[in-house]
């Protein structure tokens, strides 16, 4: 899912980026205005990266520094769902690292593209969830679930394809 | 308030607020350093600086702990030397270090070269091998050890640019070149990018150098302490057995930054800024660094042509000399002394201009001599910009005129100065201002601030005079303007004398109209002006020669002669001279210093002792009374020669032009 080389910016892009950038002025802050982009978009494209720069002191290159330093940023287009698997202790003994492989070959992804092609996952690998009691566990989204197994996590992706059929999960 | 400090046992007085490592420097104890970059915010990255603060607290990084009343500091403890060996040994092994200071930990040296190779495809040692920062402190501190392997890199080596050459496997991560880039030049083209183990200095996007803002001031390549950026013209070419050093002042613009020419077998391979004075304090542009490679071109003119049937054909200085000889006579004759004219170049040597103004003197009228350039001053010196509260930039791209300038008002903006911008088009300052004005009469001060005002050579800017507040300065475009308004050419009558029939030109950038019917051109280009000359006479280029010249700042500074020119090539002083002495009017002057000391010296009312010998001796503010006196007269403003002043492109600034169009373009 490559970015295209000159991104042409529609007006409905540019009045998403003015409102975002009018209704956070008052902080003043670089990550709260990337996070908010973040959030509305799925992710910090290269046109937003330019508009914040022409509006703030910022520069394009600091900001794309930022954006790579932190995970919750991403320079291209994440899926609908987000899937966190966790990589803590107790999941990793609890094999995480086997769920993990099977999760992305389930959803036919990798560590360079971790989205789907149909743009309805990522598989985000995280530190630890904070549920250890649960383990191995991973998250979809806000929710998690717990005692993982590969058969369980099938009828995960499941349920969230057919939810984003019917539009409701 | 002054306190003590005891480092290594001996006591220092310190002000509050001086860093451990600020102490110790001016004391002159030594502490290693890496990303440590003069006239910069420390980073404390590097961890090569660590010092001891007693047994019970870990080590500290000296760059960037302020001193403090009563500390008691080890420099080179046991513990330290050890901490600082680890430092270095896995700086070594994060990267293609084969400098041979030690076997790359697991590996022999020449398995090592193979790996190295399939990165670099060369089996040449790293490029910066005898001038590396982190190869000296592996000598020093005899790092051997082989117990770690070598990290492997995440990126590849980024050769898509034919200035700047990024090796990433060469790079530790101190952090310079993003210091030297945001806070030295402020360009802010790159910066420290993703994390951990994958950590990368990035562009805009991740993208290459060519694709990202760069200017190419080069700035951060002259502070890699490392190979892992490296000038591609010079790559494997600048051992530093190989090389001499010369240092010499640049040419191009009003400041005259101080330049370290390096030179390889008598030929010119790099520039880098030098000294930590004014007026660069180490920096430089992408003109001065990297726009010197012209004095090699083969398109050079090498010999003396004169036209005959139509047709420009080599000839003999000799033959060229007695043309013009000629020329002159019968111009002289048919249509009086008034028909011959000169215009010159504001970028040449006081000797050159002077010599020239004799020789008008003699075969024409006394003022058919001038130049197109304003009169300028700039009276504070360049790192005072720091202190006004205000900066107003008046219709002038400082940033393309005066590049090093514009980065000590970038430095001032990043202190919190506030920035005017005041012009029509918008220019790269106007990322940085606070406000922008499209007219001067849109400008009102107030009466509390410190205003600095930085005008265009020439522009009308009489309604800010006469307050006490505002502070009108403006930078010459051309390095030897001021030596050319002291030595009494002005701008006032350009118009009027391009237009004489006999015209000689030593300016690049002048456009023989129709009235000219007999033009010598003296150029070290072929151009516009060398296509209609009816004899060429070719002339040396800035590092071909010594001279004198005087900069933005009324300062008078000698460059050195560093390559010798090609063919019969000579200086222009020496031409004009030779040519006087041909026509009976004057004698041949042997040398420039010569010339200096007999009758330049003179002209500016320097005392008797400042001879030439004792110019070497770096700058010499000529006094404000000297500098005013020279210029009475010339030194008013004129409004004509500003406009005129905007249809000139001088021929360096426009090959700095094709330069940075073939950089952008990769062309």
């Amino acid at each position: 899912m490559e970015q295209k080389e000159n991104e042409v910016i529609s007006a409905e892009d540019i009045q998403v980026l003015d409102s975002i950038y009018n209704e956070n002025r008052e902080y003043d802050s670089i990550m709260i205005y990337l996070q908010k982009i973040q959030s509305a978009l799925g992710y910090v494209p290269e046109y937003a990266i330019k508009y914040l720069a022409s509006k703030t002191k910022a520069s394009e290159s600091h900001m794309f520094g930022v954006i790579t330093f932190y995970s919750q940023f991403s320079t291209k287009p994440v899926g609908k769902n987000i899937i966190k698997i966790c990589n803590g202790t107790a999941c990793h003994v609890g094999g995480s690292k086997v769920l993990g492989k099977k999760l992305k070959a389930m959803l036919n992804v990798d560590d360079e593209n971790p989205t789907t092609e149909d743009r309805l996952f990522t598989v985000q690998p995280v530190a630890c969830l904070g549920c250890c009691a649960l383990a191995p566990a991973m998250m979809v989204n806000d929710k998690v679930y717990g005692t993982l197994t590969v058969e369980k996590m099938k009828d995960i992706i499941e349920t969230y394809k057919k939810g984003s059929e019917n539009g409701d999960f | 308030m002054k306190s003590t400090i005891k480092i290594n046992n001996i006591e220092y007085d310190f002000e509050m607020g001086e860093t451990i490592l600020e102490v110790a420097r001016r004391n002159g104890v030594y502490i290693p350093t890496l990303c440590n970059l003069q006239e910069t915010k420390p980073t404390g990255a590097c961890r090569i600086c660590i010092v001891e603060l007693g047994k019970m607290s870990a080590p500290v990084a000296s760059c960037s702990t302020p001193a403090a009343p009563g500390m008691e500091v080890l420099t080179d403890s046991p513990r330290i030397i050890k901490a600082r060996k680890t430092v270095i040994e896995l700086l070594m092994i994060s990267g293609n270090h084969n400098c041979a200071a030690i076997g790359n930990a697991k590996t022999e040296l020449t398995d090592f070269m193979q790996e190295v190779k399939e990165y670099d495809s060369s089996t040449d040692i790293c490029t910066a091998y005898g001038e590396c920062e982190l190869q000296s402190l592996a000598y020093k501190y005899m790092v051997n050890n082989r117990s770690l392997e070598r990290i492997p890199t995440n990126y590849q080596l980024e050769n898509n640019d034919p200035l700047i050459g990024r090796d990433f496997s060469r790079c530790i991560l101190c952090g310079r070149c993003v210091q030297a880039c945001t806070e030295v030049s402020v360009n802010n083209a790159i910066s420290h990018g993703y994390r951990g183990n994958i950590a990368k200095i990035v562009v805009r996007g991740d993208k290459t150098l060519p694709d990202s803002e760069c200017v190419y001031c080069g700035e951060c390549l002259q502070v890699c302490p490392v190979g892992a950026l490296y000038e591609q013209r010079s790559k494997y070419d600048q051992r530093k057995w190989q090389v001499s050093h010369v240092e010499s002042t640049c040419y191009y613009c009003g400041i005259g930054c101080k330049l370290d020419i390096s030179l390889k077998d008598n030929r010119i391979i790099r520039i880098n800024g030098s000294g930590k004075g004014e007026p660069n304090r180490g920096q430089l542009c992408f003109k001065g660094r990297f726009a010197f490679d012209f004095i090699y071109s083969s398109e050079r003119l090498k010999y003396p042509m004169v036209r005959s049937g139509g047709k420009l054909i080599k000839s003999t200085w000799e033959n060229a000399y007695k043309k013009i000889a000629e020329k002159i006579e019968s111009y002289s004759n048919k249509y009086g002394k008034d028909s011959i004219g000169c215009v010159i170049s504001a970028k040449h040597s006081n000797e050159d201009i002077y010599s020239l103004k004799k020789f008008v003197e003699n075969i024409s009228v006394t003022d058919n001599i001038a130049h197109s350039e304003p009169f300028s001053r700039f009276n504070i010196n360049y790192s005072d910009i720091y202190e006004y509260e205000k900066i107003v930039i008046v219709e002038t791209d400082i940033s393309r005129e005066n590049p090093v300038a514009a980065n000590y008002i970038k430095r001032a903006y990043l202190n919190g100065s506030e920035l005017i911008v005041i012009g029509e088009s918008e220019i790269e300052l106007s990322k940085f201002a606070g406000k922008k004005l499209k007219k001067l009469s849109d400008f009102k001060p107030d009466n509390n601030s410190k205003y600095l005002v930085i005008h265009a050579p020439g522009y009308d800017v009489s309604s800010l005079k006469g307050k006490k507040h505002i502070y009108l300065n403006s930078i010459s475009r051309e390095n030897n303007t001021i030596g050319a308004y002291m030595l009494g050419i002005g701008n006032e009558k350009y118009e009027e004398i391009k237009k004489k029939k006999l015209m000689i030109s030593t300016s690049p950038s002048f456009k023989p109209g129709k009235s000219v019917e007999f033009l010598v051109a003296m150029d070290f280009f072929p151009g516009e002006q060398t296509e209609k000359a009816d004899v060429i006479l070719p002339a040396a280029a800035w590092v071909e020669y010594e001279g004198t010249y005087v900069n933005a700042h009324h300062q008078l500074y000698k460059t050195n002669k560093i390559v010798d020119p090609p063919g019969s090539v000579k200086p222009l002083w020496m031409i004009v001279s030779e040519l006087s002495a041909k026509m009976g009017i004057g004698s041949e002057i042997l040398s420039v210093r010569e010339l200096w000391n007999e009758e330049i010296r003179n002209k500016f009312n320097l005392p008797e002792n400042f001879l030439y010998e004792e110019l070497h001796k770096g700058m010499a503010l000529l006094g404000e009374e000297i500098s005013n006196k020279m210029t009475a007269g010339n030194g008013k403003i004129d409004n004509e020669s500003s406009k005129i002043h905007k249809i000139f492109c001088s021929f360096c600034d426009g090959l700095a032009d094709v330069a940075e169009k073939r950089v952008k373009t990769g062309v």
